[in-house]
C-alpha cells in the first residue's frame, strides 16, 4: 500500500511538472535557453491608487463589493482592501516588496482560514515581489511567458510587448488552481481583472471605476 | 452567501441612524424630552425622500472616497437605497423581501426566512424613524449645541460589537430628524453619511419599492 501511494505521489508530481510546460508547447510557445526579458509589473511605476467594482461568484451565490488597491510609497508595498458599497471594510491585505503578504483585517463573517488563504494567494499574483526571479522563458511571436519563482512558489506570467501581464497562471493542475485574466490596460494598470479557478465555480472580478482622477 | 450580507446590513442599520464629544457640544443630563420628541416626529413621518453623501475614511488612504445617492423610505417598512456615483448599487427592502442590484448582479433574499435578517430589517426601519434610541442593545450618550443633538451609541450586542465600535448621530433641533451619522469601525476607520435636501411626507409611489 505504501509503495502504491508513493508511486501515485511521484506520478502526480511528474504530471504537475509536465502539464504546464506541455500546455505551453501546445499553445505554440517555444522554450528558450536564456531569460532575456523582464517581468513587467501589473501596475505601472507611477501607480498610486485605484477603485474597483468587485464581484465574487461562488456557486450560485453572488456577492459584490468595492475594491481599493493602493501603493504605499513608504514601504514599497501594496494594500488591497474590499469594502461593502455602504463603506464597511471586509478584507485588507498588504503585499510587501519581498514577496510576502500580511492580512491586516478580515471581517468576522469571512474570517475562515481557507477563505483568507485563498484570497491572499490569488491577489498575491498581482504583486510579484522584487526578489522574484524568472527561471524559465517561453516565446511565441511578440508574446512571451515567464515562469517566476518567488518564496518557493512558481507561477506563469503571460506577457505582450506593450503591456503588463495579460494572464497569470498558478503552477500545476490542482483543484482550485487560479488563472488571472488581465485586460484593457490603461494608465493605471488593467481596467479588468478576473480570477478564475479550475474545477470550481469561484470567480472574482475587478472592474476599474472612473473616480475623481484616481484612474 | 447570505451570511455575507450581514455586515452590509449591519452597516446599513448604522447608516440610518450616524469618540470624543464634538467641540461646542455639552452633555445632556435629562434625555427623556429628546427621546419623546424624536418618537413623536417618527410617528408622524410617513415617508422620507433624501439625497445623501457618503464619506469613507480609510487610514491608509490620503483622501476620502465620496459616494452619492438617494434614499427613499415609506411607512411601515419600505426602503430604497440607491448609490448613483461613482458606482451604481441599489438596495430595496419591501414586504419582507430584500433585493440588491448592482451593475451586473442581482440578489434576492426572503427576510421572513431568516430570523437574523428579519431582526436587522427591524433595526434598519427603526433607525430611519429614529426609534433606534429606544432599542435595548445600544447604550447612548446625549450632547447638544444650539442647533443639534449629538448622540453617541455604543453597541452592547456581541454580534454588532464585532463590526462597529461607535455610531454617532446628529439630529437637527429644527425638525428632530437625522442630519448626519458616522459609523466608526473597530479599526477607527469610519463612514460618515450626510443627508441633504430632505423631504418629509412627500408622496412616493409604491412602485419605487418594487423588488420584482
Amino acid at each position: 500500500m505504501k509503495r502504491f501511494l508513493t508511486s501515485v505521489l511521484i506520478l502526480s508530481s511528474l504530471l504537475l511538472i509536465t502539464q504546464s510546460c506541455g500546455s505551453l508547447r501546445r499553445q505554440g510557445y517555444k522554450k528558450e535557453a536564456t531569460v532575456h526579458r523582464i517581468l513587467k509589473p501589473v501596475f505601472p511605476p507611477d501607480f498610486d491608487k485605484s477603485l474597483y467594482n468587485v464581484k465574487i461568484t461562488f456557486g450560485k451565490n453572488v456577492f459584490t463589493s468595492l475594491g481599493i488597491i493602493k501603493y504605499i510609497a513608504a514601504s514599497g508595498s501594496y494594500k488591497l482592501a474590499l469594502l461593502s458599497e455602504a463603506g464597511m471594510r471586509l478584507f485588507e491585505v498588504e503585499f510587501l516588496n519581498d514577496g510576502s503578504s500580511k492580512v491586516n483585517y478580515t471581517s468576522d463573517f469571512m474570517n475562515k482560514k481557507s477563505v483568507v488563504k485563498k484570497l491572499s494567494s490569488d491577489f498575491r499574483l498581482l504583486f510579484p515581489g522584487e526578489a522574484s526571479t524568472a527561471v524559465k522563458y517561453f516565446a511565441k511571436d511578440e508574446n512571451y511567458v515567464l515562469r517566476i519563482k518567488e518564496n518557493g512558489l512558481k507561477d506563469y506570467y503571460f506577457l505582450k510587448e506593450v503591456t503588463g501581464p495579460v494572464k497569470i497562471r498558478q503552477r500545476g493542475c490542482t483543484f482550485g488552481r487560479t488563472t488571472v485574466i488581465l485586460d484593457n490596460y490603461g494608465n493605471k494598470g488593467p481596467q479588468e481583472i478576473v480570477f478564475k479557478h479550475k474545477m470550481i465555480k469561484f470567480e472574482i472580478s475587478f472592474k476599474q471605476i472612473d473616480y475623481n482622477g484616481w484612474n | 452567501m447570505q451570511k455575507g450580507l450581514f455586515p452590509l446590513m449591519v452597516f446599513l442599520l448604522a447608516s440610518f441612524v450616524a469618540a470624543a464629544q464634538p467641540p461646542g457640544f455639552k452633555k445632556v443630563a435629562d434625555t427623556a424630552y429628546i427621546r419623546q420628541k424624536i418618537n413623536e416626529v417618527a410617528s408622524k413621518t410617513n415617508s422620507i425622500n433624501t439625497e445623501f453623501v457618503q464619506e469613507k475614511n480609510l487610514s491608509f488612504l490620503d483622501e476620502k472616497i465620496i459616494s452619492k445617492g438617494i434614499l427613499l423610505y415609506k411607512k411601515p417598512d419600505m426602503l430604497r437605497l440607491e448609490y448613483i456615483s461613482p458606482y451604481s448599487y441599489l438596495l430595496i427592502i419591501n414586504n419582507g423581501k430584500l433585493h440588491i442590484k448592482s451593475d451586473d448582479s442581482e440578489i434576492k433574499v426572503d427576510l421572513e426566512s431568516s430570523k437574523m435578517f428579519n431582526e436587522i430589517n427591524d433595526l434598519i426601519i427603526n433607525s430611519i424613524q429614529g426609534k433606534i434610541l429606544n432599542m435595548p442593545d445600544l447604550s447612548t450618550e446625549f450632547y447638544e449645541d444650539d442647533n443639534s443633538f449629538f448622540i453617541r451609541l455604543h453597541p452592547e450586542q456581541e454580534e454588532l460589537k464585532k463590526y462597529i465600535n461607535t455610531i454617532e448621530l446628529f439630529i437637527g433641533k429644527k425638525d428632530y430628524t437625522v442630519t448626519n451619522f458616522k459609523v466608526i469601525e473597530l479599526s477607527d476607520d469610519y463612514t460618515l453619511i450626510k443627508f441633504i435636501n430632505k423631504k418629509i411626507n412627500e408622496e412616493i409611489p409604491d412602485e419605487r419599492f418594487n423588488t420584482e
